[in-house]
């Protein structure tokens, strides 16, 4: 029997439970009331971005599923290299994207508690933030500057020693 | 009415809310989150962007966990701050254990008995090294980061670092009437 999963703006989504299982807040949940076949809202999550995550956990339905001994600390499971992406996740975040979308997905994906796609989308804003002067960090994403000069000067001189590291 | 004796203040306009999603809708721990991929410059950088990238990307649990990855080969001992670095601004950060510490791996001898904090701070702004390198961080951990980094370059002791090294052995010292100081010269 499909799990219904309903949007913020009313769309609903039948999916297969092993793929609503990707997600640890749906899986808790289907646990603990069972499947009754009525929709389940999610409404922190438009449309639009639900079927992105959908797609997401559809694709990888049949990974194994990491515990949560995993999560014992936060930086210990996340500090991996992050351009160990797969190729297929790296297309997902890319296909037509903007930063706005990519920040619901990861929203999404926190919400849902979806550790894979959380992890797949902060990775992807690291590598977006990496060789960026912090000019073109704010410009892209849309970040204002709220630091006087001389607090600016300060920063810079501090980190005088990673332009020569 | 005179203009300027009004006490109430005009109404505020209306903070334009901005509707996409950016960084700002992001919850503090999804921000760290995504910094814990960063390497120490890129984290440098993003420090410069606004002053809560400055908080995040300076905080002591990124670059503790940064020193540890970066080297690797001090991870079967306890991650300690760094002697050379200059606490002086950092002292309100530091525990009683951390000053400790910091002073043994400056050969600084602590008065015995009870010691107040406010000694151990004074002794930790004292005795900064000579030779560290100049400059004062933020944080703590990311000093601890930048001098340990900045040592990886270095091919240079002073000499009284080396001295103090060879205080460590009486014993050795003893055994070698001549220690090897002849390989080295005071100015590298």
């Amino acid at each position: 029997m499909p799990v219904i999963l309903q949007a913020s703006d009313g769309q609903q989504f039948p999916i297969e439970k092993n793929v609503a299982e990707r997600s640890m807040l749906l899986k808790n949940m289907l646990e603990d009331v069972g499947d009754a076949g009525d929709p389940i809202p999610l409404p922190n999550v438009s449309g639009s971005i639900l079927k992105n995550v959908i797609e997401y956990c559809e694709h990888h339905k049949d990974d194994p599923h990491f515990a949560a001994e995993e999560d014992k600390e936060v930086f210990e499971s996340s500090r991996k290299k992050p351009d160990d992406i797969d190729e297929w996740d790296a297309n997902f975040m890319k296909a037509g994207k903007g930063n706005e979308e990519l920040f619901e997905i990861i929203l999404a994906a926190n919400y849902l508690d979806i550790k894979p796609l959380l992890d797949l989308g902060c990775k992807t804003v690291a590598n977006m933030i990496k060789g960026k002067t912090p000019e073109q960090i704010r410009e892209m994403f849309n970040i204002e500057n709220d630091f006087t000069p001389e607090e600016e000067d300060q920063i810079r001189r501090e980190n005088e020693w990673a332009a020569d590291a | 009415m005179m203009m300027g004796t009004t006490t109430s203040s005009p109404p505020q306009p209306q903070q334009p809310t901005r509707q996409q999603p950016g960084f700002d809708t992001l919850p503090p721990e999804l921000l760290s989150k995504i910094f814990s991929y960063l390497d120490a410059d890129f984290l440098a950088c993003a420090s410069g962007v606004c002053r809560l990238w400055n908080e995040m990307a300076n905080s002591d649990v990124i670059w503790k966990h940064l020193c540890a990855t970066r080297f690797p080969l001090l991870r079967h001992q306890p991650l300690d701050l760094h002697p050379r670095a200059d606490y002086a601004r950092l002292t309100p950060t530091l525990t009683v254990k951390e000053m400790k510490g910091i002073l043994a791996r400056r050969h600084v001898r602590i008065p015995r008995g009870a010691v107040e904090k406010t000694e151990l701070v004074q002794l930790v702004k004292d005795t900064k090294p000579a030779g560290g390198p100049r400059g004062a961080w933020t944080g703590k951990w990311k000093s601890t980061y930048i001098v340990a980094e900045l040592d990886v370059g270095r091919t240079r002791l002073t000499v009284q670092e080396f001295a103090t090294t060879h205080t460590w052995h009486p014993a050795q010292q003893a055994s070698l009437p001549h220690p090897t100081i002849a390989k080295f010269q005071p100015d590298g």
